[in-house]
């Protein structure tokens, strides 16, 4: 850990203080980029009551690497992040976080690629802890992987077939967290056919299996659907997918469950200035609130962005999820006692910004985010947080 | 019988894996220069500006599609996986690639995109040299948080906030939505297409 963290400082200041000398220009593989916040947030611990108000202090680095060959594509990110905080109860007032990410394209031979990419996290975004627990996880010690793989097959000059695999694990450093590590395995296959260059209508096969620690709340499901991506008109695109979806737990107490599930999404260009984009989903979905195995979500989102000029630009988004929790899908955790009982839980998530391209090379930014969550299941909240940022790429 | 359906599987992969694709068959026999689609050009234009992280391994011409758009980037008639890439259309998409949009006095006219671009010294006459000025965006418009909601291979991790959001987790979920920046002008150096596709 603290090797990570020394890792950390030295290619923050090592990013700083070297990227010009780098000769870093117009043709470049490797790009860093370095981004300095300062904010205001009025409930750091999203607390119901006795909030805690802080400034904050984050620098960003990001390092970015393309190789973009004939029939290879690479892309590397690694983006640690520093944090301080001038208002902080916990023993330590500044974190290091980190993210990288790989992206792997490969043409094997003209009917067949494979696609790899893998996102990693290390501290960046810590789950709630289930309504019996009221500790908060402040040291952000978590670790989360993705792994993503894809077996492209042209079956025709029309058609082709993806075989996709995925892995996704969380996993706190903790032991006292066990019941909230969680793996995910999942593989499919998806059948696309080309109905004409403005349509595509595709048919897909999934298989889930969800593994928590602790006590078991582990799943399989299956996923049965199809799906259209048609683009509209010049400026509409639209994508729509839907079917249906079986869902089995481990755990002798729990009754399997059949749901519909479905994806839409939109992406407008109303002008030429002004991007918009929408969409919403429903799937029966795996839980970070202990002791429910199961829950039912459905999820909305809109976005606008409107350039006011060539150098300032508006950005405006909100973003709904709502999981209904069900009793019947609450495991028997031995001693403890929960309070058992269907509830809903609902997050709401809204953003503005705004962007200025001071130069070449340098933008600033202002923000202001709002986050609330009410709940029948845990502690609801308010949050808002105000921010102004400086970006600047070497 | 598992022997045989073994083998007979296994020359089925070869063949699969050997046989050209009905339009490279087609292109072949004809002799005609092969065409870049804008499915190709989409999939390239990820890549090189840096949108490949926010999407599935292997994603669709649509998924392709609606990242660049909402970054601004569209041919005049807009993204149509079959048609071919012509110069417009080029000239236009890697205009707005450099986010230079703003410097074209008639948008309308398709001519203006190659002219400006010819202007500046970036070649059109392939999609390998005229995508070689560009480079990943610094802070792309990227919904990756809320595209593919449902599907269990592509879905993200979860939405929910953390306790102690710190400036990558308050970024994740909503803040790269809004997280665009301009790309600045860049010189070109219209070389050898290192890492051409076309």
């Amino acid at each position: 850990m603290k090797l990570i963290k020394w890792a950390g400082c030295f290619l923050a200041i090592f990013s700083l203080t070297s990227g010009v000398s780098l000769g870093l220009g117009s043709k470049n593989d490797l790009m860093i980029n370095n981004a300095l916040r300062l904010e205001y947030d009025d409930n750091i611990y999203q607390a119901n009551t006795n909030k805690t108000a802080s400034f904050k202090v984050v620098d960003q680095v990001e390092f970015l690497f393309n190789l973009n060959l004939e029939k290879t594509y690479l892309g590397v990110r690694y983006r640690p992040s520093f944090t301080w905080w001038e208002n902080r109860e916990a023993a330590r007032t500044d974190t290091f976080q980190h993210e990288g990410d790989v992206v792997f394209n490969q043409v094997l031979t003209p009917r067949l690629s494979l696609s790899l990419s893998d996102n990693v996290r290390r501290g960046l975004q810590p789950e709630l802890l289930d309504r019996n627990n009221g500790r908060i996880q402040e040291n952000q010690d978590f670790f989360a992987n993705t792994l993503n793989g894809t077996l492209g097959i042209v079956l025709s000059q029309k058609t082709r077939m993806d075989v996709d695999g995925r892995y996704y694990f969380l996993q706190y450093d903790n032991e006292a967290m066990t019941n909230n590590n969680y793996r995910v395995a999942t593989g499919g296959v998806t059948l696309r056919h080309q109905l004409s260059g403005r349509t595509t209508v595709s048919g897909e096969a999934r298989y889930e299996n969800v593994t928590y620690d602790g006590v078991d709340r582990n799943s399989q499901s299956v996923y049965l659907g199809a799906g259209v991506e048609q683009t509209i008109s010049a400026r509409l695109l639209g994508s729509l997918s839907g079917g249906l979806q079986a869902k089995s737990f481990s755990a002798a107490e729990l009754a399997s469950q059949n749901s519909p599930y479905g994806n839409i999404s939109l992406t407008y260009l109303p002008t030429a200035l002004m991007r918009l984009t929408m969409g919403a989903g429903y799937s029966l979905y795996e839980t970070d609130i202990f002791p429910y195995a199961n829950q039912e979500r459905l999820t909305g989102y809109a976005s606008l962005a409107y350039d006011l000029s060539a150098r300032l630009a508006l950005y405006l988004s909100g973003a709904v999820t709502q999981g209904k929790y069900k009793q019947k899908f609450v495991v028997q955790s031995g001693a403890s006692t929960v309070q058992d009982f269907d509830g809903t839980d609902t997050i709401l998530q809204a953003s503005a910004r705004a962007s200025y391209r001071l130069n070449r090379s340098n933008w600033l930014g202002a923000g202001y985010g709002y986050t609330t969550m009410s709940s029948d299941l845990r502690p609801d909240f308010v949050r808002n947080q105000y921010d102004v940022d400086w970006t600047i790429r070497f | 019988m598992k022997k045989t359906c073994g083998v007979v599987l296994l020359m089925a992969f070869c063949a699969l894996w050997l046989t050209p694709t009905g339009r490279a068959a087609d292109v072949a026999s004809s002799n005609e220069t092969a065409a870049v689609s804008q499915a190709e050009l989409a999939k390239l234009l990820v890549e090189v500006l840096g949108l490949a992280r926010f999407l599935p391994a292997d994603p669709t011409p649509a998924q392709n599609f609606a990242i660049l758009m909402v970054n601004n980037i569209a041919p005049q008639d807009g993204w149509d996986a079959g048609r071919a890439v012509t110069r417009a259309d080029l000239a236009r998409v890697i205009v707005q690639a450099l986010k230079k949009s703003g410097e074209i006095k008639t948008p309308d006219d398709p001519q203006a995109w190659i002219d400006y671009l010819v202007g500046i010294g970036v070649p059109i006459d392939t999609v390998g040299l005229a995508t070689k000025p560009l480079e990943p965006l610094v802070l792309p418009v990227a919904p990756k948080a809320y595209t593919a909601l449902v599907d269990p291979l592509h879905k993200e991790i979860k939405q929910v906030m953390g306790p102690i959001t710190q400036f990558g987790a308050d970024m994740t979920p909503i803040r790269e939505l809004f997280a665009f920046k301009p790309l600045p002008p860049q010189p070109v150096t219209p070389t050898g297409p290192q890492g051409a596709r076309f």
